[in-house]
């Protein structure tokens, strides 16, 4: 075996390198301060392990990296921690990196004659940020996405070459597959292969050097290894705990997918761009244009650092360049604090940020579905959300009027402003929670004039009221005459009421609310076959009600109108099912279809896609994936 | 010097009477320990992230909205009764196939050979040669299915005829329900194999 060693030795040198490699001697003994750059090339050589494993299960496409991010973190085996370490760790080689070049600073590691090594350590610092922000657009979540979006935005203000720069990166004038492809080829491949290319140059030419001691003759000397590998060790075995322990226990994001048509108000950077983000929103700033505050002055900065090693040539230099550090530290650490501040009390930025979190939340209990994530991707699966979107076209096409359970269907109420004063406007049209369900029945059938009691606050009723001329609008309470069809649904329900709450009455009230349920059809409903059955002998062959009471029949106004034969002012219940998808999506088209001109609400045909009016529908009638915690 | 080395590299103490620095042998091992654990943990947890395959994955192979219909076993509909005849027709089957976050809907998942003899028995093959998993080809001339790959022959009845394959083919297990529609199984199984090993 020794043999064979000398043999290798001889032909390759290895025992040589490391003794080189391991027995530099470090003046003064090993100390605590010497441990950053060890730690840096530690979480580097995580980001290799972890990155290449992810790189393994990552799709980079704008229809599969959402995708496929989401099923390393939800299905592979301790995907969410690989991720996670990929992720803290990430970040933590940015403060490892800024403690690195503070320690360099204060200690004069920069000075003659390491000037060459100090450039080549700022290089990395580039390579590492660029890293950074590669590496947030490549799960193409909303936060990734628009951020990014600002980057590149700031690329394309770089004065003259400035937008074929940003088309070069995007892969085209707009965000697609290709942004991802070189944004992955760029983080995976370009940037890790120059940050290796680098930190050699840089250990090597700080071996040459050796290292900066700022006292000497505190300790005798020793070696590289084992007392400085010792420190560098243990302060890389509390970097990973760290990292460790938010991968395991706060865990690496992914917001919504990404989605150009989504509004993302809560756009940040990293965390460590934050200074510059809030930098830039600056009045002042803003008046120089981005290319100054983005570009010209960040530019000056970094070149007053890299110029340290030469500013240190003269006397008090070094005081300066310290004072400089110090005062650029503190400018950061402040403004990432505002950011941060004014972040945590904006509420419109605290609610765009819940909002992408249900929104992610509910893509993964979707694509957790049997039928998966279609081949148009996540995004797309969101965009047919009904219980996403239902009530954001509810909110703004029908709580004009209308509510849901008291609210604007988005749980918000709904405001008016009277006189300067905010207040909350009342309904002037019926709450239609739980429209065409049997409780909604219940309703119609024996409470109907509360029901539409809101119709009362609506301007129209008002002023036939005011004008005394309500008997010639059509309106839903009981009327004065006998046979005006306006109040005639009213006084039916007065009249049955009495007959239908009644407890021996109770089964058949049932019966009948399964006969409608059963017409609206809406989907996931049970119906009870015993029920319907009892519903269809009261309601189709108009048997007595139990102890051989009498019960008006429905149809005599309800029935002649068929789906083919729209008009009269008494809606149509045999044609589509009552509150079914197809009679709700024909009524919000057109509602005088079924009722006429008894029916004040405007019809939405050629106002509403096809495709929103679905939306609302199937919200509306509850024909959705459920989510798991309603 | 190059004792020196030796000696420090085997973690023996090394005295400090070459000029080199004094290195304590109970520090090398603590540094020793420390730098395997920090290099193994992510590595290790890589690793197993990247063994996931291997973790069994059950597909419940249950219908999907909008997908391919099945009954209670998974079988599909693939042909009915009375359209065929003692010449094997070759039937390709279709089946929702989940692919990682995708569940692709009626996909192309293979092909089977359909026949029904004099006394209405009716056979089914997967059309997957179990030699090396060329398709086989009904030959008319010969009766016979012939895989053109490596030349494996099999009777009508799906034995082999001859020494190339392992096996003979593989005939899949169907129902014929009361209308005379046939559902089969659809399974594909380890190639090279004597035994009948499924796959996927
Ligand atoms: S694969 Fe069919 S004979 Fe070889």
């Amino acid at each position: 075996m020794k043999q064979l060693l000398a043999w290798l030795d001889n032909r390759t040198g290895w025992s040589g390198i490391l003794h080189e490699a391991l027995y530099e001697r470090i003046p003064g003994g090993a100390r605590w301060r010497y441990v950053w750059g060890s730690t840096l090339v530690f979480t580097f050589v995580i980001q290799m392990i972890t990155g290449i494993f992810l790189w393994a299960a990552y799709s980079p496409s704008a229809q599969t990296a959402w995708e496929s991010v989401y099923y390393i973190q939800e299905h592979m085996f301790l995907g969410s921690i690989v991720r996670g370490i990929h992720h803290f760790a990430a970040q933590a080689m940015v403060v490892l990196m800024a403690i690195h070049l503070i320690q360099v600073i204060i200690d004069g590691a920069y000075k003659a004659p390491r000037e060459v090594n100090f450039w080549l350590g700022l290089v990395l610092m580039q390579i590492v940020l660029a890293l950074g922000l590669t590496g947030y657009l490549l799960p193409w979540d909303q936060k990734g996405y628009y951020a990014t979006q600002v980057s590149t935005e700031i690329m394309g203000a770089t004065p003259i070459i400035g937008q074929q720069l940003q088309f070069v990166v995007q892969g085209g004038p707009e965000y697609g597959h290709h942004t991802l492809t070189r944004f992955f080829a760029l983080h995976a491949g370009i940037l890790p292969a120059s940050l290796i290319a680098f930190l050699g140059l840089h250990i090597y030419v700080f071996r040459r050097h050796g290292i900066t001691v700022p006292e000497p003759e505190r300790a005798p000397t020793t070696t590289f290894w084992p007392d400085q590998v010792l420190k560098d060790g243990v302060a890389c075995l509390g970097v990973l705990a760290v990292v460790m322990g938010l991968a395991i226990f706060k865990g690496a994001e992914l917001s919504a997918p990404a989605n150009p048509a989504e509004a993302y108000s809560a756009a940040r950077p990293e965390w460590y761009f934050l200074f510059l983000f809030r930098f830039l929103k600056f009045e002042a700033v803003e008046h120089f244009g981005l290319a100054f505050g983005a570009i010209y002055l960040p530019g000056a900065l970094m070149t007053l650092v890299a110029a340290m090693p030469i500013i240190a040539w003269w006397k008090n230099g070094h005081k300066f360049n310290v004072v400089f550090t110090w005062t650029l530290m503190v400018a950061i650490v402040v403004l990432t604090g505002m950011a941060l501040y004014e972040d945590a009390n904006d509420e419109k930025h605290q609610a765009s940020i819940a909002q992408a979190e249900a929104d992610a939340h509910r893509a993964k209990e979707l694509a957790k579905l049997p039928t998966r994530i279609p081949v148009q991707g996540a995004s797309f699966m969101l965009q047919n959300d009904p219980y996403k979107y239902g009530p954001r076209i509810f909110a703004r096409q029908c709580a004009s009027c209308h509510r849901w359970n008291g609210h604007n269907g988005m749980g918000q109420p709904v405001m008016q402003t009277v006189d300067g004063k905010s207040s909350e406007a009342p309904a002037t049209a019926a709450d239609l929670a739980g429209f065409g369900t049997r409780e909604w029945m219940r309703r119609i059938l024996i409470d109907y004039e509360n029901v539409f009691a809101p119709i009362k606050n609506s301007r129209w009723h008002k002023n036939a009221t005011k004008d005394g001329k309500l008997e010639d609008v059509f309106h839903p309470f009981t009327s004065q005459k006998e046979d005006e069809p306006s109040g005639m649904m009213a006084g039916w329900s007065k009249t049955h009421s009495k007959i239908l709450t009644k407890p021996e009455h109770a089964e058949d009230l049932a019966a009948i609310l399964e006969y409608f349920a059963a017409k609206a059809d809406h989907p996931g409903d049970v119906v009870n076959e015993k029920l319907l059955k009892r519903g269809k002998e009261i309601l189709d062959d108009e048997a007595p009600l139990a102890g051989n009471v009498e019960m008006e029949s429905c149809f005599g106004c309800h029935a002649a109108k068929f789906i083919d034969e729209p008009g009269g002012d008494a809606p149509n219940l045999r044609g589509y099912g009552y509150g079914s998808k197809e009679w709700l999506k024909q009524f919000i088209l057109d509602p005088s279809f079924h009722y006429g001109s008894a029916n004040q609400m405007p019809g939405y045909e050629g106002k509403m896609t096809a495709e929103r009016l679905d939306l609302l529908v199937r919200w509306m009638i509850g024909d959705y994936h459920k989510p798991q915690n309603e | 010097m190059d004792n020196e080395k030796n000696t420090a590299a085997d973690g023996v103490d090394a005295s400090a009477d070459s000029g080199e620095p004094r290195r304590n042998f109970m520090t090398s091992c603590v540094a020793g320990v420390i730098g395997a654990v920090v290099g193994i943990i992510p590595t290790i947890t890589g690793l197993l992230f990247f063994l996931d395959p291997l973790i069994k994955k059950k597909n419940s192979g249950a219908a999907v909205d909008g997908g391919v219909e099945k009954d209670a076993e998974g079988r599909t509909k693939v042909a009915n009764i009375a359209d065929l005849s003692e010449v094997p027709e070759r039937i390709t089957v279709y089946n929702d196939k989940e692919d990682a976050w995708n569940m692709f809907l009626k996909q192309q998942v293979g092909a089977i050979y359909l026949s029904k003899n004099e006394g209405g028995k009716v056979s089914c093959f997967n059309v997957r040669c179990p030699h090396l998993g060329c398709s086989v080809e009904f030959r008319e001339s010969q009766k016979d299915y012939y895989c053109p790959c490596h030349l494996s022959s099999f009777a009508l009845d799906g034995s082999k005829q001859n020494k190339i394959p392992p096996r003979s083919l593989d005939d899949l297990g169907f129902v014929v329900d009361d209308d005379g529609d046939i559902w089969v199984k659809f399974q594909n199984y380890k190639a090279t194999e004597a035994t009948r090993i499924p796959v996927g």
